[in-house]
């Protein structure tokens, strides 16, 4: 609770602590987002991979 | 007998489209594992872990920071193994992981030195300064920047696989770099508050709100590793 009461005095620092919870959540959002995102657009495209295994090889062909 | 048919069991998840279908069946889980990892994460940071007698409040900036850091250097080795794979046995799944995995390891990266500098400033009295951590954490940006911009910038996927695997080799040697520099140097940047020689030189809510948030972020960089991988294997399979 101390730095709930903090928040609310004349602790400059905590300005710091805020932007950077803020800033690493807001980003991780964005990638979640922009991937995900990402995703769903190529499937509405139909640029997906059948299910079947066959074709699928484990490494490159020569 | 039966070892050898689980492993061959296992093996066929070394192909793209089999590990397309599992990795679709793993995401939710670690998507929802990251999710209830990181609200207790967030409390203890906040609320639970006690206010440090020298930096106040400010020091629990270390919570979203060391995470970050710690997953930047844990993905590029990851990153490596996979591009080192992909190299060797010219396996096509490892290209793509690596391929996955760069983006979220350049976003960890990122995050790891803007919250350090959100903290350096209020602690050293500067946002940045050219000192071995900071520096050689900044390397491991452009490292992962590097990848991303040679893998776009050549055409053929097999060749710009190859390429990228070389750079990604080569830049693993900046890993133990980052983590011993506080040792090898003199920094400004506080060594490491956790060793697995010297022990743990925190309480133990503390390192508690620190492991759980590390957890929290593993398993956010897996279901967005697994989420990229899969449109990497539709792009490339489809075609």
């Amino acid at each position: 609770m101390n730095l709930v009461n903090s928040l609310t005095g004349d602790d400059g620092d905590l300005w710091y602590l805020w932007v950077a919870f803020d800033i690493t959540f807001l980003v991780l959002a964005i990638e979640i987002a922009i991937t995900v995102g990402s995703n769903r657009r190529q499937r509405r495209r139909g640029h997906v991979v059948q299910p079947h295994t066959r074709g699928s090889t484990l490494t490159e062909k020569p | 007998m039966n070892s050898s048919i689980a492993l061959t069991g296992w093996l066929r998840y070394a192909s793209p489209r089999p590990f397309h279908r599992l990795a679709g069946r793993m995401i939710p889980g670690f998507a929802i594992a990251a999710l209830l990892l990181v609200m207790p994460g967030v409390q203890i940071a906040l609320f639970i872990a006690p206010t440090d007698a020298v930096q106040g409040d400010v020091y629990r900036i270390m919570f979203v920071h060391v995470p970050a850091a710690w997953m930047s250097m844990l993905l590029y080795v990851v990153m490596a193994a996979y591009a080192a794979l992909g190299l060797i046995l010219n396996a096509r799944l490892s290209a793509m992981m690596a391929g996955a995995i760069a983006p979220t390891g350049a976003l960890f990266t990122a995050l790891a030195l803007v919250t350090g500098a959100l903290w350096g400033r209020p602690t050293w009295g500067a946002w940045w300064v050219w000192d071995a951590r900071l520096t050689s954490e900044l390397i491991l940006l452009f490292l992962y920047l590097g990848f991303m911009s040679l893998h776009g910038a050549i055409d053929d996927t097999r060749r710009a696989d190859r390429a990228c695997a070389v750079l990604a080799l080569a830049g693993v040697v900046n890993v133990p770099v980052i983590y011993f520099s506080v040792q090898w140097w003199y920094t400004l940047h506080q060594g490491a508050s956790l060793s697995f020689g010297s022990g743990v030189s925190m309480d133990s809510s503390m390192l508690a709100g620190l492991v759980v948030m590390t957890l929290a972020f593993w398993c956010y960089a897996i279901a967005m590793v697994l989420v990229r991988v899969r449109r990497i294997i539709d792009e490339r399979e489809a075609a």
